[in-house]
């Protein structure tokens, strides 16, 4: 993969956070959702959404995510319990 | 507990070209999950960053026991990271590093450890040196343990790799007198290497006279191998040969004696001719007994094989015939069969009576074959002792004694003489009793009459004794007859002499006379044994 793709940069945190998205078939729903989270948050790194669990839990309880709660404790048991 | 999703995202992490992705991985080595911490440090090795490696030797470093359990923690990578470390500009990771080398015997690092051998980082040079010698004698020790071919050939590999890599600064010796060099160059070189042969190609060098100054006083056992290992090498260099010959310690020459062995190829002993000397293997060397106990042969075939003048090697044989040990003489009674001249053969014949009768057997043989003067009043006190190896050297050597040449000589030999013959033919030749009784019931009468006589001689008489009484009063020869009756004087018995008694009126006038001639023996042996008697 070159350094730059069709639609910019592919260097830095949030094409990183792209890729994992890709990689796991992220539908852009979700993948929205999780960029809210994380800027939420304000983590300079959004792909430790998919290394570290804290994030989705803190989420799952947040107010400002009740209406994804289900999602949320969806994805958290898919990829953190399974 | 890693799932397949996480499993797969670090997976990727590590693939990925977006410098990002070691943000995600490094938080990842400090997990309490072990897995996610060895995919992790997979990943991020994989990278092969300088600075990812740091990071990694940094995170091994602090906690080594539990990362030493991981199996992406193997022996290549961990050479890398502290190699990466050791080149680094902040001295507490270089300490750590080093220290990290030496525990792990990390010897892919050796080029770099080189490298400060000569630099300007004095706290480097200094820890470089000691490395240096460090992962020698580590690399010495694994290969002394290596039991298992495969692992030893594989460090044998890498044996030449770890020399090479000394062989520029060894060159600059000279200038650098980098003391552990030489030494580490020692304890893992080959004699056959190029980098040793360089040094001793020249005599005069410095490094060459550290080498054999280490090889004739260094305590490292590995410096005792490498001169050992030139024993038994014709090309040799000159200063080394002067040193083999130079060194008398015991435990250094037996080692060497167990090099040569007992019983040396034509190899080895070809290879022994290059030395006129050993300052060991001389009588006046009061440690000589020592040196030589339980060896005896094996310093027996060096002296043999080398080109020690025969004066010297005769005055060595002679301590090894004054020895207490029955092994040092026989082994020096052997030698001396390749040495002929009056000395020898005088030395010989002082030893001839060796107690140890392996010994006395060899000399006797020798002396023998080379028909010296002086023999003749020893071999009277050989033949008595009652040893098959002293009997059977002189069965072998001298077959006037064999009962078969014996009879057939009798007849012409005076009765002292055949009585004192005979005594010594039942000693030495064990088939003496069967040749007689053969002989006494051949139809041939000459067979009959020497059977006769032998069993006389030779005290056998007794043993068939029915026979002879038969052959006295019946044999058609008046010969047989007689000698029959000089037979029967040789038995001490009542029954004996009875049979004598009865001959003196014998018809045939010869035996008449004969059994007189056999009373009067009868009578005087029987009082030589019943001293007093009438």
């Amino acid at each position: 993969m070159g350094a730059f793709g069709i639609f910019g940069p592919r260097t830095g945190h949030k094409a990183l956070f792209y890729e994992i998205c890709s990689l796991h078939n992220i539908d852009s729903k979700t993948r929205s959702l999780l960029h809210k989270i994380m800027d939420k948050y304000k983590s300079d790194h959004p792909g430790l959404i998919f290394i570290d669990d804290k994030y989705l839990r803190k989420a799952i309880d947040d107010e400002d995510f009740r209406s994804s709660s289900e999602l949320l404790q969806e994805l958290r048991q898919k990829w953190f319990q399974e | 507990m890693t799932t397949q999703f996480t499993d797969k995202t670090i997976r990727f992490l590590g693939k990925t070209e977006n410098p990002a992705a070691v943000d995600l991985l490094v938080p990842l080595l400090d997990s309490t999950d072990d897995e996610a911490r060895s995919l992790a440090f997979d990943a991020l090795y994989k990278k092969k960053d300088l600075d990812i490696y740091i990071t990694l030797f940094n995170t091994f470093a602090k906690d080594t026991e539990t990362w030493l359990r991981f199996e992406c923690v193997n022996e290549d990578r961990l050479t890398k990271l502290a190699d990466t470390a050791l080149r680094e500009k902040n001295p507490a990771i270089k300490r750590r590093a080093a220290e990290i080398i030496l525990d792990r015997k990390l010897y892919g690092t050796l080029p770099t450890v080189v490298q400060y051998l000569e630099s300007d980082d004095k706290e480097m040079m200094a820890k470089s040196r000691e490395m240096v010698l460090a992962l020698a004698d580590s690399f010495y020790k694994d290969l002394a343990e290596a039991g298992d071919p495969l692992k030893r050939r594989n460090l044998d590999g890498k044996r030449e790799w770890f020399v090479q890599q000394l062989d520029a600064p060894v060159k600059r010796f000279a200038s650098n007198k980098i003391d552990e060099l030489i030494q580490a160059l020692l304890i893992v070189a080959k004699k056959d290497f190029a980098t040793i042969k360089t040094v001793f190609a020249d005599h005069r060098s410095a490094a060459c006279a550290r080498a054999i100054e280490l090889m004739e006083t260094g305590s490292h056992g590995s410096f005792q191998r490498m001169l050992l290992s030139y024993v038994t090498d014709t090309s040799s260099p000159a200063v080394v040969d002067e040193l083999l010959a130079r060194r008398s310690d015991v435990s250094f020459v037996r080692k060497e004696l167990d090099i040569i062995g007992p019983e040396p190829s034509m190899d080895v002993r070809d290879s022994l001719k290059r030395f006129k000397s050993f300052n060991w293997l001389t009588p006046f060397n009061p440690q000589l007994a020592e040196i030589i106990a339980g060896k005896e042969l094996e310093a027996i075939q060096l002296l043999m094989a080398s080109s020690i003048p025969k004066q010297n090697i005769i005055s060595i044989l002679r301590f090894f015939l004054e020895q207490k040990s029955p092994a040092a003489r026989r082994s020096a009674a052997d030698a001396s069969r390749k040495l002929v001249g009056d000395e020898i053969n005088k030395l010989l014949l002082d030893h001839v009576n060796d107690p140890d009768a392996g010994t006395a057997a060899i000399i006797f043989r020798i002396l023998k074959s080379r028909a010296v003067p002086g023999l003749d009043p020893l071999f009277s006190v050989l033949v008595e002792r009652p040893e098959p190896e002293i009997r059977q050297a002189i069965y072998d050597t001298v077959p006037e004694l064999h009962a078969e040449s014996f009879a057939s000589r009798i007849g012409s030999l005076p009765i002292d003489t055949a009585k004192k013959l005979g005594r010594y033919v039942r000693l030495i030749d064990p088939n003496t009793a069967k040749i007689i009784g053969d002989d006494i019931v051949s139809p041939i009468p000459v067979r009959r009459y020497s059977a006769c006589a032998v069993a006389g001689a030779t005290g056998f008489a007794e043993m068939f004794k029915d026979r002879i009484i038969e052959i006295a009063d019946k044999d058609d020869e008046t010969n047989v007859r007689i000698a029959a009756l000089q037979a029967l004087s040789t038995i001490i018995t009542r029954e004996a002499l009875d049979v004598i008694k009865a001959f003196l009126n014998d018809r045939t006038i010869d035996i008449r006379d004969a059994a007189n001639v056999a009373l009067r023996n009868w009578m005087e042996t029987y009082q030589a044994q019943n001293p007093g008697t009438a």
